[in-house]
């Protein structure tokens, strides 16, 4: 298959591999492989859209963010993400007052609260970490804290 | 690269894994050989190493007995580096940020849960909002939080959640000094905003459990400890508060290691110099989370208190249900050790580390402080925790420090395939506990069997000096998140 992530369960934590072609497509697997593993089997119906945006020192930087900050809006609001419909990666220079650039992560997504989803949370993932991260434009590998 | 870790001559329990290549200290490793031999095919031992090349660091990278594979440090890792030139690293005090442990004593015995044992617990399960994305019922204006980030549990008790005597059982007054909340993001006020006063998923419990042993009777009477005593447990941290401030700080970190020119084999030890800008500001937001965790535990603990109010018809106050200690096991402290025969300012990282300082040690609370402080080790649902004591023997060889529990045996998946729900209700209530969970799958994911053997851990503790024994406890009931 061209696109997909595999979920692998360890003894505390759970690790996902994505592939595709292209960090937009990894990262978009990526982000399907934790809504898999946060809520199983069961589909996120695509009820909503909204927009996420990040920043990062440099691409592992940037997919870690992405995901923490998915987290972070389910943990504040609610919010799980059915499909990546659009990502946009780009450098941009940084704020003033500072030399050097870092990466922009822009992303349409869609997906429903959580009250939406007919089930319940099979598994909380509580943050996407460095630890063994990999990362090409064609496959990367995340251990998540569970 | 081959790692070299060898058994100290004269030391059942400690290993040594003498400095090379980039290591800028020894690692040690405080196990039995049996944990050792567990820890094939982990990165566990691997992490040790990794430590070591922290800038700053002194003495050793320590491993506590129940180390196992976390993510950069090991779980149970302590280093200490040099407030000079030493690094604070986000990863070496974890995402749960202060996450610890509280034991309250009462004068309820045994005998007068187990009359009252399902109401207690349903009680407790009433009154303590837990599980995956369950809103307390405190709502924090943005000044009543910063106020929690700089008081930790003084102001809970300030606002009616508590007793003034709690503050002084708390491990740093439940207070940690060097908090300032300007260095915690929007985002993470936001998430610990309605979190307050919520136990959270995943190994986090409200536990009543009695006094099955005491080893150590002159230290059990002065920790208030007697046999067949009914005491509780809180065990809980800073929620997604604490998370936010770990990853925002390690996206910052990410930039300082550049800056710094700091060279490090796994990028989750991602750290900066304890004096920049950077591990200044992160040294702030973390002290912060850890306040909030206090106020946390304090206001569950209140809950406890509330429950057994309900359940016996009977006052806290008159039932002795008092504060015997409350211990972090994920954090960073500014603390005074002896490092080459001179007193020095260090920093403390302690992933999955209890703090266990020893006889006579001014940080110890003046009624313990002629046994040295109490340790409090959790173990699993179904078999058994310890309170131990801190010892002299720790000062030197650990930076003041034991390990934390038990650690997972099984994978969820594994502890799923290896138990149902209605087995373990049924395993569970053959040994005398009742339990009520948010889930029947999170239920699972925390059976017993799920846990290695606190006894283990605990008797390698007790083994290479780091703490030693005073009580064992075994569950009556448990809440779950």
């Amino acid at each position: 298959m061209s696109r997909g992530f595999l979920v692998s369960d360890h003894v505390a934590d759970v690790r996902v591999r994505a592939w595709g072609l292209g960090f937009e497509e990894v990262f978009s697997e990526m982000s399907k492989g934790m809504w898999s593993v946060m809520f199983g089997e069961a589909r996120i119906p695509a009820l909503d859209k909204w927009n996420i945006e990040v920043t990062g020192a440099d691409m592992e930087d940037l997919l870690v963010a992405f995901l923490n900050e998915q987290l972070a809006l389910f943990d504040m609001e609610g919010l799980a993400v059915a499909d990546i419909e659009r990502i946009d990666i780009r450098p941009v220079k940084l704020g003033p007052g500072r030399e050097g650039e870092e990466v922009l992560l822009d992303a349409a997504v869609s997906g429903a609260h959580v009250s939406q989803v007919q089930a319940r949370v099979n598994l909380h993932i509580k943050a996407a970490t460095f630890h063994g991260l990999r990362l090409t434009p064609t496959e990367a590998w995340i251990t998540f804290d569970v | 690269m081959a790692i070299n870790l060898k058994k100290v001559l004269g030391h059942e329990c400690r290993w040594i894994m003498p400095k090379s290549g980039g290591m800028k200290v020894d690692g040690v490793i405080f196990a039995t050989e049996e944990i050792i031999n567990d820890l094939e095919g982990t990165k566990a031992i691997e992490q040790v190493r990794n430590v070591a090349y922290l800038p700053g660091i002194l003495k050793a990278s320590s491993a506590m007995p129940d180390i196992h594979e976390g993510y950069g440090f090991p779980i149970g890792g302590v280093a200490a580096t040099d407030l000079n030139d030493g690094v604070v690293s986000p990863g070496g005090i974890g995402y749960d940020i202060n996450c610890g442990v509280r034991l309250m004593v009462s004068n309820l015995t045994r005998d007068d849960v187990l009359k009252r044992q399902e109401d207690l617990v349903n009680n407790l399960f009433a009154n303590i909002p837990t599980g995956v994305g369950k809103k307390g019922s405190i709502r924090l204006s943005r000044k009543q939080l910063e106020q929690v980030l700089e008081e930790g549990a003084g102001w809970a008790v300030r606002n009616g959640y508590g007793w003034d005597s709690d503050l002084e059982y708390c491990e740093e007054n439940g207070c940690m000094d060097g908090a300032d909340p300007a260095y915690v993001s929007d985002r993470a006020r936001k998430r610990g905003s309605d979190a307050l006063g919520t136990l959270g998923s995943g190994n986090h419990f409200i536990e009543v459990s009695y006094v099955e042993e005491i080893f150590d009777q002159e230290a059990a009477q002065v920790f208030g400890l007697f046999k067949d005593q009914a005491v509780f447990w809180v065990h809980s941290g800073s929620r997604g508060l604490g998370h936010q401030v770990c990853s925002d700080y390690l996206h910052v970190m990410r930039r300082a290691v550049s800056k710094y020119g700091i060279s490090l084999p796994d990028r989750q030890l991602d750290c900066a110099p304890i004096a920049s800008d950077e591990g200044k500001r992160y040294f702030a937001a973390m002290a912060s989370a850890a306040n909030y965790a206090w106020a946390n535990r304090q206001i569950l603990a209140h809950y406890v208190r509330e429950s057994v109010r309900q359940t016996f018809g009977k006052s806290p106050e008159s039932l002795g249900m008092y504060m015997l200690y409350d211990v972090a096991h994920n954090i960073g402290k500014l603390e005074e050790h002896i490092v080459d025969g001179v007193a020095r300012k260090v920093l403390v990282h302690r992933k999955g580390a209890t703090r266990a300082f020893g006889p006579g040690h001014p940080h110890v609370p003046e009624k313990y402080r002629q046994v040295g402080q109490p340790v409090l080790i959790p173990g699993d649902m179904g078999r058994a925790s310890y309170v131990l004591k801190g010892t002299q023997a720790a000062m030197e060889l650990s930076f003041g420090s034991a390990c934390h529990g038990a650690g997972r045996a099984l994978s969820r998946t594994q502890a799923r395939r290896a138990i149902t729900a209605e087995e373990l209700r049924e395993e569970l209530a053959r040994r005398g506990v009742f339990v009520r969970a948010a889930t029947m799958k999170g239920l699972v994911e925390e059976a017993p069997d799920a846990y290695k053997d606190v006894s283990v851990v605990v008797e390698a503790t007790h083994c290479a000096g780091l703490a030693q024994k005073v009580a064992r406890v075994r569950p009556m009931g448990v809440i779950k998140g």
